[in-house]
């Protein structure tokens, strides 16, 4: 539930934090450089000087990037990227259960009126491996849609209106055809958990340049969580300070964000004034421990975030033109709007990474289509299609969206052929799927990669999760290859040991 | 085209392909070469086609390819010469630097340790072998790779080449791949050398032999009150710092209560034993830690230090998370062990191989949980690499727990700092390669002695008997009813006709592929073919088993077996009849559809369920079991059908007849009779389910672990060299063997006893890591940091020792004093260092800011466990109940809510009492973690975690301030701080800083403290006791109260 840190101590060195580590170049895999010369030692520092500091910066902590005063230093406080960055955020539309590729952005036109034929193909995903298939021919119409002409089914006639924007990987592969690993992977890099998610990274990277607010953010669906929970959104083996905090779009956006023996604001600020009292005088002889300093800072930001979420996620300030745009109050698309229009409102509050799941729980709760796809996506597709179309255009009418990252897509796609022997419901496919990615670096209206003929692996230009994942930390200015975090022996990367490119075809 | 096929009797040789311009090149090479001679007198094969001997072709094609294609050395007539490097420049090399170069050797990283960019790079290769392969190009690994044939390899990763360019590559290799020496790119020299370990890498400290040192001299004689004192204070006096003063009687009371229990002194504890130091320090310091190592509490603080190494968990992780049962007797063991001050060599020895020690206990069982604590994913994508990795994650564990060594680093190639080699790494591996893999209800065993089990298998098979007689009779009375009736049980009698998918031995037995060693692990899916299996029909086992028609003798320990069959439609049941001897697994398209303990005497009818039925699928099906035996007659035999019955099986008459049968029934025979045999059926269930003793989620092993190979980058689809079990070969002497292995058996018991011989290495009191590492843990958690600060890594990558003869002489006193962790304890404990104040020194800060030297005492946050349970200890809701099975307090509702299945998986404890238990026996559960200890920098579940964390965040604040649980308490406290005397509001506050700082607070605070009570009442309108709790909430709040001196 933690984010935004105030300050990590890390035993190895007492008063010491463990800093962001850059390899360089020349010592990739494990380095052969002594770890201490990567912990930083914060020495006798002057804690009433951090605290002014600290407080002193409301809200916008050392937007300079520079160190707190006093030797005091705040590692989530916001740090230049390693290289030019073309992204400041990044929402992440995560459409868990694994939405049909050949039913919404990759069209297949040789499919239609294959519907019911058997087919040679090798496929992988719940039920196993098999070696043939009975087709279920896409179930919507593609229509061309903008300059680039893409074709786009009918399941998104809205995001279809913004494909100038965007730019469509349709040779994803991934490693796992099944939701609980192939989550992990699609967030943590890995089909093994304990790593730190996407999100997490670009924290430990760049920091936070609001105090006041999560730096990481993740909203779920209505019905639950995704398989697995909160492993979607760890920092693994970081500090806890680096996970995801679930945000909700009503009531207390965050946990514990209110009193529970309903203790209004102003009697909060009298204790904390005597909290702090206290503090400071134990402090007084321990003037060297900057870790006391910092939870007495903490109070302090804590007091703040009380106002400052809720007012992030008030939504009646924003015009009625607004939130139209979004789907707000418009039945189906109201939940899902608001969360899109919550994440601008992040966005601009300095929010670095934001997850927004279509789906949650289990089945058809999510994009899991086994039984009936058109029932399925329909649901799902309507719910989010005017949600994110409005987001695009809001973020572009706001000259916002050139340096917002809106990255969407499953943990897989789906098969071309039916899982059982009657319906149109499609098994999960790790072969082959489409994500797509629009503003924030991304050159709009280009699509990279094929899948075959019927969509049921990659053949052309094969990307991996990992290099999705080099190519979002690459347009935050981030080296995936460089932003490593010394564990077990290891220096851990998102990519991996071996290492992973951004997809430059899409890079503008 | 060159073919050398030397495999089998039958080696066929065909020596050229049909490749008019290869042949020509090798014949115009020759011509050139012998001069005079023809080739048939040489060579006379080479045209009438009759094979030579093989040794002969052998050495014959050796010379031909190293002269033809010059591989390694440089022979080519110059004009194909000048071709050869023509033909790279202007058409190969292109073709590599746009597909390969990237990842192989262009750039700055280097894929698979394989350089493509030169020759030497191509012919030394990589992870996979040379690139080219010099008997036989054709075989080569580049063209294998590129041809994506095989679904594990295939490069380039983007997408297959087309053919134009696969001819080329191939065309390439088949002309010996000759490079443009002007186009090479050379690697840094050395690149993907071998790995040797040398005397020097022997030398590094902590592989040294353990030495005893002195105690050195020191100036000031009188500061020392033990020898750990001297090597402490030489160093400050080196340095030229002077070390804290004491710490005062209170500070320490507080700082080694919870140190030792995780606790707060209570308020009297606290004022008798300052009372005891003002007297006698030197006395009362010692009684007081002899009463705190002797309190239970001891254990369930140090365990949860160990419990932090290990990753304990209790749940399996990924889409189900399902708990794993009775894994917290191992929690319990780790608890005890420290209270029993168990040696550390037999802590080791217990955890690693509790099975295989002479005579195990229950408690030595449970302590081999440790191999069941891993994530553990129960469909993953991979099940083969998904056995390694869980493999991999014991050999990561073991390795940084008991030898501070980060072997996880050589799983994919060597360690790039230590000398630990990728073959080292899966060397180490094969100790543990006969483990069998978890299972979702766990590897649960039951212990008990042999003579109970033995009485209790009795005495419950006579139960069985009783029951299913009792349950013949009842089915007799239905049908006998039934067929006089020839009411609604005959119409029930006409469904479907029973599809027999495998028929057993009653009838006309399934045809079984069988072994009776163990398959490689995916023996059981759809997807592979069995390799030198035995095909009979079925019915399997000796002579003379009641009930058993042998088609074929089954007389060891162990059998695999499966079927094939083919299907149409899925049906809607599926029964399995079988007949099996102790233990059986069976599987259906490799998902496991069922399981049993203990032996059956006769066929018995299993419905089975979900599970089986998602597996089932139209066309090819397979169905294996296996089925283990150890003492008896035994048997193995199964048949798979629809459910509907040839034999009339009442319970599909009574599912059919529906209601109304069963009114009938009851009508008819005066009592609710299906009611009646419904019960026996359970019971009988019930019965067949129970187990002597103790059920213990705990390792089990196979006598006889398969091969264990070396897997080239991690992978388990790409095995390389073949290993057997050994210690890191740095770790040995230059002229020390391996530990030896003995299998162990006992009665009803056989294992490899590699870990037991791993086990006894590590504890060996000769092993210089294993102390080192341990005596370095206890410092660090007394002092905040190691002695070696990085306390899992004592490789290259970590940090020195800041005092390696200190460190030395704690380990050398361990083992010699026999490996007694208490008295380590003591040891530390009564040293002066341990005794210094925590005070900031602006001297000292000045010259070693970070007390690398230890000239104080740091001050350090409680634990998160520590924060819970004193908040807990001060409001008096404490609940110190030890062991036993794992604790569900409430968690908030949001928190609830990011699960799949919000609420599953955390059913709160129904009695109120256990929401109060200390935190060390709340669920550990994967996928939800108690948020507000997780948030409190408990340890990660998924990896070892040495030293945690200690983040301050403010939405830890907001835990504190405004969660449900801590303003529970501080109501609670508030409530406590108005019994027992107090009345006045000052008398209260008073008590209540005592209890939360154990010390007195002095007026300013008591005034501060007054004046918010006064403020909250006049200005917010509070009244006393709601004003007394917001008092309560700050005293909790308090950094000295989550800070210790």
């Amino acid at each position: 539930m933690t984010s935004f840190l105030v300050s990590i101590v890390h035993p190895i060195l007492i008063q010491s934090i463990p800093i962001l580590h850059i390899m360089n170049k020349s010592s990739h895999f494990c380095g052969n450089v002594k770890r201490r010369e990567f912990l930083h030692t914060v020495g006798g520092g002057f804690p009433a000087l951090a605290l002014t500091g600290m407080l002193g910066a409301d809200g916008y902590l050392n937007k300079a990037g520079a160190a707190s005063a006093g030797g005091y230093e705040n590692p989530l406080q916001a740090r230049p990227a390693m290289n030019p960055a073309k992204a400041k955020s990044v929402i992440f539309i995560f459409c868990y259960g694994g939405p049909s590729h050949i039913d919404t952005f990759d069209y297949k036109p040789s499919m239609y009126g294959m519907d019911g034929k058997t087919v040679e193909v090798k496929t992988f995903g719940r039920g196993g491996k098999k070696n043939e298939g009975r087709i279920v021919e896409p179930k919507w119409k593609f229509r061309q849609y903008g300059e680039c002409g893409k074709h786009v089914s009918d399941l998104f006639p809205n995001v279809g209106r913004c494909v100038d924007d965007i730019a469509f990987l349709h040779s994803m592969t991934a490693d796992s055809p099944i939701h609980g690993s192939a989550l992990l992977m699609m967030n943590c890099g890995s089909v093994i958990s304990g790593k730190p998610s996407l999100g997490s990274w670009v924290n430990y990277g760049l920091g936070s340049v609001n105090e006041n607010l999560p730096g990481y953010v993740v909203m779920l669906d209505r019905s639950g969580g995704p398989i697995s929970g909160a492993k979607n959104w760890t920092s693994g083996y970081m500090p806890a300070s680096y996970q995801g905090t679930v945000f909700r779009s009503e009531g207390q956006p965050i946990l514990n964000l209110k009193n529970v023996k309903g203790m209004p604001r102003e009697e909060q600020r009298v204790l904390i004034d005597s909290l702090n009292h206290l503090n400071a005088g134990h402090l007084e002889q321990r003037y060297d421990n900057t870790n006391l300093a910092a939870r007495i800072a903490s109070y302090e930001l804590a007091y703040k975030m009380q106002s400052t979420a809720p007012e992030a996620i008030d939504l009646d300030t924003e015009s009625e033109e607004t939130k139209g745009l979004y789907g707000i109050g418009a039945g189906q698309t109201d939940d899902f709007g608001k969360k899109c229009l919550l994440a601008r409102r992040l966005v601009e509050r300095g929010v670095r990474f934001i997850q927004i799941y279509s789906g949650g729980a289990h089945n058809d709760d999510n994009w899991d289509a086994h039984g009936d796809l058109e029932k399925n996506h329909n649901l799902h597709a309507g719910r989010t299609d005017r949600p994110i179309a409005g987001l695009i255009q809001d973020l572009k009418r706001r000259g916002m969206l050139e340096d917002t990252l809106i990255v969407w897509g499953g943990e897989f796609g789906r098969q071309p052929t039916a899982e059982y022997e009657y319906g149109t419901g499609r098994d999960h496919n790790s072969y082959g799927f489409t994500m797509w990615m629009a503003g924030g670096g991304v050159k709009g209206g280009v699509s990279v990669g094929q899948t075959d003929e019927l969509g049921s692996a990659a053949v052309e230009n094969r990307y991996h999760v990992k290099h999705l994942h080099a190519t979002i930390l690459s347009l935050m200015g981030l080296d995936p290859n460089a932003l490593t975090f010394f564990h077990g022996g290891l220096d851990e990367s998102l990519v991996g040991i071996e290492g992973a490119s951004p997809i430059r075809e899409i890079m503008a | 085209m060159i073919r050398h096929h030397v495999t089998g009797e039958e080696a066929e040789m065909s020596y050229f392909s049909k490749t008019e311009t290869v042949r020509d090149k090798i014949a115009g090479a020759f011509r050139a070469m012998l001069g005079p001679f023809t080739l048939q007198t040489v060579f006379p094969f080479m045209t009438d086609g009759a094979p030579p001997t093989r040794a002969l072709s052998r050495s014959l094609l050796a010379g031909l390819t190293s002269l033809v294609f010059g591989w390694g050395a440089t022979w080519l007539p110059a004009d194909d010469e000048d071709a050869g490097h023509a033909f790279y420049r202007e058409t190969v090399f292109p073709l590599l630097e746009a597909n390969c170069f990237e990842c192989h050797g262009g750039g700055d990283r280097l894929k698979g340790d394989f350089r493509i960019t030169s020759r030497a790079g191509l012919m030394r290769g990589g992870h996979f072998g040379p690139g080219v392969n010099e008997d036989d190009p054709s075989e080569s690994v580049l063209l294998r790779m590129v041809s994506y044939e095989d679904e594990d390899y295939q490069m380039p990763p983007k997408g297959k080449l087309a053919d134009a360019d696969l001819a080329i590559l191939r065309e390439w290799v088949e002309r010996g791949a000759p490079y443009d020496p002007e186009l090479e790119i050379e690697g840094e020299p050395g690149e993907a050398a071998g790995m040797v370990v040398t005397d020097e890498d022997r030398d590094y400290w902590a592989y040294r032999d353990l030495s005893a040192p002195v105690p050195p001299d020191v100036d000031d004689a009188d500061w020392e009150q033990n020898p750990v004192d001297r090597f402490i204070l030489a160093r400050l006096e080196e340095a030229g710092l002077e070390p804290n003063g004491p710490a005062t009687p209170r500070q320490l009371v507080r700082r080694v209560f919870y140190d030792l229990t995780g606790l707060p002194p209570s308020p009297k504890e606290i004022d008798s034993w300052e009372a005891a130091l003002e007297t006698d320090p030197g006395q009362a310091w010692r009684s007081l830690i002899e009463d705190l190592l002797a309190r239970p509490q001891y254990g369930e603080k140090w365990a949860r230090h160990w419990l932090d190494l290990v990753r304990y968990a209790e749940t399996n992780g990924f889409e189900r998370d399902n708990p794993k049962p009775h894994i917290w007797r191992y929690r319990d063991y780790v608890i005890d062990a420290f209270n029993r001050d168990t040696p550390y060599d037999r802590f080791i020895i217990e955890q690693l191989a509790g099975d295989e020690i002479a005579k195990p206990t229950e408690a030595s069982y449970a302590a081999t949980g440790f191999h069941r604590l891993m994530q553990w994913d129960d469909e993953p994508a991979d099940r083969k690499q998904h056995v390694y990795d869980v493999l991999a994650d014991n050999v990561l564990v073991t390795g940084e727990t008991f030898l501070a060594t980060t072997l996880g680093c050589a799983r994919c190639h060597d360690h790039k700092a230590d000398p630990i080699s990728q073959k080292d790494y899966y060397s180490f591996m094969a100790y543990f390669h006969g483990i069998t893999p978890y299972r979702t209800e766990g590897t649960l065993l039951s212990w008990a002695a042999d003579a109970e089990k033995v009485a209790f298998e009795k005495r419950r098979e006579e139960r069985v008997s009783a029951e299913r007689k009792k349950s013949a009779a009842l089915e007799a009375e239905m049908l006998t009813w039934i067929e006089g009736s020839g009411g609604a049980g005959e119409a029930g009698r006409d469904g479907p006709e029973a599809v027999v998918y495998v028929d057993d031995a009653r009838g006309e037995p399934a045809s079984w592929f069988f072994t009776t060693s163990r398959p490689a692990p995916g023996w059981k899916e759809v997807g592979e073919r069995v390799k030198n299996w035995t095909r009979a029909p079925g019915g399997f086992g000796k002579k003379g088993t009641p009930n058993a028609r042998i088609g074929a003798t089954w007389d060891t320990e162990a059998i695999w077996m499966r079927t094939t069959f083919g299907a149409t439609a899925i049906p809607e049941t599926l029964v399995l009849e079988i007949h099996h001897d102790e233990d059986v697994e069976v599987y259906l398209n490799g998902h496991r559809i069922y399981v049993a303990t203990g032996y059956t005497r006769d066929y018995e009818t299993v419905k089975l369920g979900r599970a089986a039925l998602d597996a089932f699928q139209t066309g090819r099906n397979v169905l294996a079991i296996h089925c283990r035996q150890t003492a008896g007659g035994q048997f193995i035999d199964a048949s798979l059908r629809t459910g509907t019955t040839r034999n009339d099986s009442i319970a599909e008459l009574i599912r059919r007849g529906g209601k109304k049968l069963e009114r009938d029934l009851q009508e008819g025979t005066g009592r609710n009779i299906v009611k009646e045999w419904r019960d026996t059926q359970a019971k009988i269930v019930a019965i067949r389910k129970e187990l002597p003793g103790t059920p213990i989620n705990a390792v089990t092993e196979v006598a006889e672990p398969g091969p264990m190979h070396v897997h080239l980058r991690g992978s388990a689809h790409a095995p390389g060299d073949p290993v057997s079990p050994a210690v890191p070969v740095v770790m040995t002497g230059p002229d020390d063997g391996q530990p030896g292995i003995v299998p162990v058996e006992r009665y009803g018991f056989r294992s490899s006893g590699r870990r037991l011989a791993l086990a006894q290495w590590i504890a060996h009191p000769e092993n210089p890591l294993t102390a080192r590492v341990m005596v370095n843990r206890i410092w660090q958690h007394h002092f905040g940091r190691g002695i070696v600060p990085s306390t899992s890594d004592f490789g290259k990558l970590g940090e020195d020792p800041t005092h390696p003869e200190l460190l030395d002489f704690l380990a050398a006193s361990f083992v010699e004093g026999g490996w007694s962790i208490k008295d380590l304890h003591r040891l530390i404990l009564t040293s002066r260092a341990y005794r210094m104040s925590s005070a900031p020194d602006s001297a000292n800060l000045v010259q070693d800011p970070s007390n690398k030297l230890f000239w104080r005492f740091d001050m350090r946050r409680l634990t998160a466990e520590e924060i819970r349970d004193s908040i807990l200890a001060l409001s008096g809701s404490l609940n110190l109940e030890r062991g036993g099975p794992w604790v569900y307090p409430p968690l908030p509702t949001e928190v609830l809510a990011t699960a799949s299945r919000p609420g599953k998986g955390w059913p709160v404890s129904k009695d109120e009492s256990d929401h109060f238990r200390r935190s060390v026996y709340v669920h550990v559960k994967r996928s939800l973690r108690h948020q507000m200890l997780a948030d409190f920098d408990q340890a990660p579940t998924d990896s070892p975690c040495a030293v945690r964390f200690a983040t301050t965040v403010p939405t830890q604040a907001l835990t504190m301030l405004n969660s449900a649980f801590v303003n529970e308490q501080a109501v609670a406290f508030a409530e406590r701080l108005s019994q027992g005397g107090a009345v006045t509001a000052r008398e209260k506050v008073t008590r209540g800083l005592e209890l939360t700082l154990q010390r007195s607070p002095t007026p300013e605070e008591i005034a501060e403290c007054l004046e918010l009570i006064d403020r909250l009442r006049s200005e917010h309108g509070l009244d006393d006791q709601a004003a007394l709790q917001r008092f309560a909430l700050l005293a909790l709040n308090l950094n000295e109260f989550v800070y210790l001196d």
